[in-house]
């Protein structure tokens, strides 16, 4: 899938990012910048991972891909198929 | 026996139903459903126990004199007689009068449970989990078929993407409420962040399965955080009274769920901007207080300095000149002034203009006459030199 290679050229700590911890991340990093008690060197670093993560997280609104699936029981076993409403097969 | 027209067979159904007394004018106990109050001001209902239900109509002529609103689920005795709405086949209570009877027993069912759910504290505030506020996966447990999965996949289009995992249960009918249970269960062993159960809008009993205890007790053993959606913004249920949030409609559910991408968009733009704006302050900071320390340390300041004390050196030197070379010339005047001064008491200038000194030859002045005898050898001095004298005679001046 083209989503999954993008994502391998993105650094591994962040690749194990969910969207909520990148955002939170992000949060972190501008309230950190705000308090204004960092170096500048840390301030300048802490800036340029703010601005990869906020970059990473818009990427992801545009992001179309979503998936819809549904869990079934068959015969005991449980698994996931994808699903397709009424509405969107028409 | 020969062959009936529908509407004959109704027709004829009719008549008997309306021929035994049996069913004329009877009182039945029951609770109210699927009620419309039509414009024409005549009521359709059912009313139902927990077992049957049947179709009542009470008209205009007669709703007129009913002095309360029907309500649904309201218990109610009504009075009437049977009849057969022959257009569809359908027989029916036509209500006479009416009067409501305590409180339906679908309702006190509720009531009861509620109460004894909330004494033993399933709904408290401290039992509530947060809804995470981006959620990547979410669980739905509602009906694949029905009106609250379409809405919920329509506005969910229009939000944040995220992973949607429907697991579909019966939400109506006897086996519903174990169905949601197992639903809840099941999402349970998956990573959803977040589950949303619930249906579309229907009737108390339509919705019946959200206020039974077994669904309220595998909300309040959910490890996931759970959106009640069921019915419509009026309808509460022991589900809701349960779940960590409560959303009056499916699709409203899914807009707390889920994050607005436009939204979100907007939030993320403005902080990047948070981030730029402290960064750039940090950096006009930190060049402002270079800027001051460069000015401190600048060479030209330096030789300034230098220059500045060189100057105060040289100022210094001429002024101690002017100080001693003022002094000298006072010196100097002063000097002058004490000769000329000398000079005017000068006994030589006394002499130059005429005087003597009287003198004896030891060269002690003499004041007096007294001081001298006749015959005293006296020396004299003029400007120009001394002359030897003997005394002769010796006048007191002072006798005369």
């Amino acid at each position: 899938m083209k989503s999954d290679k993008e994502e391998k050229n993105i650094d591994a700590e962040e690749v194990e990012m969910t969207f909520e911890e990148a955002m939170e991340k992000l949060e972190l990093l501008v309230e950190q910048l705000e308090c204004g008690r960092m170096s500048l060197d840390e301030s300048l670093d802490t800036f340029e991972q703010g601005m990869k993560l906020a970059t990473r997280c818009r990427k992801r609104l545009d992001d179309a891909e979503r998936r819809i699936e549904q869990l079934i029981n068959e015969g005991g076993k449980i698994k996931s198929e994808p699903f397709n409403s009424k509405e969107e097969t028409e | 026996m020969g062959i009936f027209t529908v509407s004959e067979l109704n027709q004829h159904v009719k008549n008997v139903l309306r021929s035994e007394p049996g069913l004329q004018q009877v009182w039945v106990r029951g609770e109210i459903s699927n009620l419309t109050l039509h414009r024409s001001g005549h009521y359709y209902f059912t009313i139902k126990d927990s077992k049957a239900q049947i179709s009542c109509v009470c008209f205009s002529s007669v709703s007129r004199m009913i002095k309360f609103q029907p309500e649904k689920s309201m218990s109610i005795l009504a009075f009437g007689s049977i009849d057969l709405y022959t257009v569809r086949g359908q027989y029916q209570l036509q209500i006479l009068d009416m009067r409501p009877d305590g409180i339906g027993e679908l309702y006190q069912a509720f009531e009861q449970l509620k109460k004894r759910l909330e004494k033993e504290g399933l709904f408290e505030i401290e039992h509530k989990k947060p809804i995470p506020k981006y959620p990547s996966r979410i669980g739905i447990v509602t009906s694949p078929t029905g009106a609250a999965i379409h809405d919920i996949l329509n506005v969910a289009q229009r939000r944040l993407p995220v992973d949607l995992l429907l697991v579909p249960a019966l939400v109506q009918g006897e086996r519903s409420a174990s169905s949601v249970a197992n639903a809840i269960e099941m999402l349970n062993n998956t990573d959803v962040d977040v589950i949303i159960i619930g249906r579309g809008g229907g009737s108390l009993e339509d919705l019946w399965s959200f206020n039974e205890e077994i669904v309220a007790r595998a909300i309040h053993n959910s490890n996931v955080p759970i959106v009640s959606a069921v019915g419509h913004e009026t309808d509460y249920t022991i589900a809701d009274f349960t779940a960590d949030l409560r959303a009056p409609t499916p699709s409203a559910a899914c807009e707390m769920v889920i994050p607005s991408s436009t939204e979100l968009e907007k939030y993320i733009d403005s902080l990047i901007h948070r981030m730029i704006q402290s960064t750039d302050q940090k950096i006009k900071d930190h060049r402002t207080d270079l800027k001051y320390l460069h000015s401190r340390v600048q060479p030209e300041k330096f030789r300034d300095q230098v220059l500045q004390n060189y100057q105060k050196l040289d100022e210094t030197a001429s002024r101690m000149e002017y100080i001693i070379s003022n002094l000298l010339s006072n010196k100097e005047s002063f000097l002058r002034e004490y000769a000329g001064r000398l000079d005017a008491v000068s006994p030589l200038r006394t002499l130059a203009r005429g005087y003597s000194i009287t003198m004896d030859t030891e060269s002690n002045i003499i004041h007096s006459v007294n001081e001298v005898t006749e015959a005293d050898d006296i020396e004299v001095m003029i400007h120009d030199g001394i002359i030897e004298c003997s005394v002769r005679n010796v006048i007191r001046t002072d006798k005369r």
